[in-house]
């Protein structure tokens, strides 16, 4: 299959090209570089859409090099040349859309780093780069994620790759068999836990300026062995500090994010995680329970404590009841085509 | 000092270490291991394990035997065997039991799935047998319990490993009965609604090992 991009190339796309492929073209690329450069990206949080414009101020640069790796500060291998890639063998992560890999980038000075490379084919600079800063951006405003390990441009007809450092205890939800959870919920607490995180966390961003994720599937959402939860893959995000302008707004970035759960839990594990897939019961009960319960009091709570807290409750309060009202539609919508 | 309310405190000011336990997807409690935690060091955190030393001299040598294989998870800690009634192990963090695996099917030269996965867990049982030849050794059920998987190996690693205390899970079979049946009984029970066609690849990665010499 081939696609036209508005940058005017074509480009294959990643699923007629097999896994070993994906990491041929990546170690091409990685052969062909000819040194490394730390960036830093200190994001305007003031501005309507910090990301793009860091985006812009990027690309005007002159001196953007197709055949660097850009590295972050915090990575500080300067001068260092990269040596090599080697892939590794996993069983998580093999649910995205880019085509996801993981391995090990070697550097002539002898450091090594384990990196997850996500592959853009589609307008690739662009994807590459929203990527990269958005994840910089989130991690800036102290929300937990993976670490951005850097970028690569691409050229020609070959894709833009953005990498985080790789975590090797990290899950992400996908991974887990959740097809006896439901209805008996209550046998498993470590379950229910994972549920109440993902609630807690999510009502935490939507708390704050005007953040989403924009794409809560739930291979975008990882635990480690101590047990943190957080979102991964931002690349679809919203990142901003502005205050939303009413609750119409709000409901705009927070309705997505809990509607991509709520889809992934009804649809069947071809696609989903198969929580309700097929089973008796009131769903919306559940989803109530787990989820909702947890993010309603949460939002609350932030709301209340805010400055100019009357006027945030008040949109907040309304933003949950539209929240509850169109989720519950959609969840018998999605009750009946599952 | 830990309190009930706050148990697994970290004190930074001193920087001594704390203990938290893992996550419920990644603790490898079985029955035989009894504690799974994280200890948190100034320089990062590890991953330890505690179970009961083997029960007798029999159980020592099958311990002793995996180990020398390669095919039980972790690094063993050093004690003065009179003194102690458990082992410690070190493991890496993202180790995790079977139980809660989703099914893969993603095909691809760095990809687990299911078909590779199980092919991997047969040709890890063989090494039982070759404890004993003459006895048909097993594993006691329930098997998604005793083996633990690690994520992101280099093409040479092992993904699966018995999880430590393995050797207080090694039964032999009557006589009459054949291992391999055992096995496929067990996974089919388990794991036939989760993994399609796990028992085949089972079968395939077991019978594998036993055309040939080692594990």
């Amino acid at each position: 299959m081939i696609q036209h991009t508005p940058e005017g190339l074509y480009r294959p796309d990643f699923r007629i090209t097999n896994e070993g492929e994906r990491v041929r073209q990546f170690k091409d690329q990685i052969d062909r570089l000819d040194g490394t450069e730390i960036i830093d990206f200190n994001l305007n949080f003031d501005l309507d859409f910090p990301v793009d414009f860091a985006i812009k101020q990027f690309t005007l640069q002159e001196n953007n090099s197709r055949y660097k790796l850009y590295l972050p500060p915090s990575l500080g291998q300067d001068d260092a040349i990269v040596d090599n890639f080697y892939p590794r063998i996993s069983r998580v992560g093999k649910r995205t859309g880019h085509g996801v890999f993981f391995g090990d980038i070697s550097f002539t000075n002898g450091n090594k780093i384990g990196v997850a490379v996500k592959p853009h084919w589609t307008e690739p600079v662009t994807s590459c780069l929203r990527d990269y800063i958005n994840n910089i951006g989130i991690t800036q405003l102290g929300i937990e994620t993976l670490q951005s390990s850097g970028f690569l441009l691409g050229y020609d007809n070959t894709p833009a790759y953005s990498m985080t450092l790789l975590e090797d205890d990290l899950t992400t939800l996908d991974s887990i068999d959740w097809r006896n959870f439901y209805p008996d919920v209550e046998k498993d607490q470590g379950m229910i836990n994972i549920w109440k995180s993902v609630a807690q966390n999510l009502a935490y961003i939507h708390a704050i300026g005007s953040i989403n994720h924009g794409d809560l599937d739930a291979r975008n959402i990882a635990q480690t062995s101590a047990g943190n939860l957080f979102f991964i893959d931002w690349e679809r995000a919203n990142v901003s500090l502005q205050k939303p302008r009413d609750a119409e707004v709000r409901y705009g970035y927070s309705h997505p994010d809990l509607y991509a759960i709520l889809k992934s839990m009804c649809e069947s594990t071809k696609v989903g995680l198969g929580i309700y897939y097929k089973k008796p019961g009131d769903y919306w009960d559940s989803f109530h329970d787990l989820i909702l319960d947890h993010y309603k009091n949460d939002r609350l709570e932030y709301a209340q404590s805010g400055t100019h807290h009357g006027t945030t409750l008040a949109e907040v309060a309304e933003e949950i009841e539209e929240l509850e009202k169109t989720l519950k539609a959609e969840m018998t919508m999605l009750r009946q085509i599952c | 000092m830990n309190t009930p309310e706050k148990p697994f405190q970290y004190n930074r000011r001193d920087g001594r270490s704390a203990e938290s336990a893992t996550s419920r997807r990644h603790q490898l409690l079985n029955g035989i291991v009894t504690k799974d935690w994280i200890v948190k060091h100034p320089a990062g955190s590890t991953r330890m394990l505690e179970y009961p030393v083997p029960e007798n001299h029999e159980q020592e040598r099958y311990r002793d035997a995996l180990k020398a294989k390669g095919v039980i998870l972790g690094i063993y800690q050093q004690h003065e065997p009179e003194f102690v009634i458990s082992e410690y192990v070190v493991i890496p963090k993202g180790a995790r039991l079977l139980k809660y695996d989703s099914s893969s099917s993603a095909e691809g030269d760095y990809s687990f799935n299911d078909n590779k996965l199980f092919y991997e867990l047969g040709e890890l049982f063989t090494a039982i047998d070759y404890l004993d030849p003459y006895r048909r050794l097993v594993v006691e059920g329930p098997l998604e319990n005793k083996v633990a998987l690690t994520e992101f190996t280099r093409p040479s690693e092992r993904a699966l490993w018995f999880v430590p205390g393995i050797e207080h899970a090694i039964i032999s079979l009557p006589d009459g009965h054949d291992p391999i049946d055992y096995y496929v009984s067990l996974i089919n029970e388990t794991f036939a609604n989760q993994f399609e066609l796990a028992a085949d690849y089972f079968q395939a990665g077991y019978m594998r090992n036993h055309n040939t010499t080692d594990c």
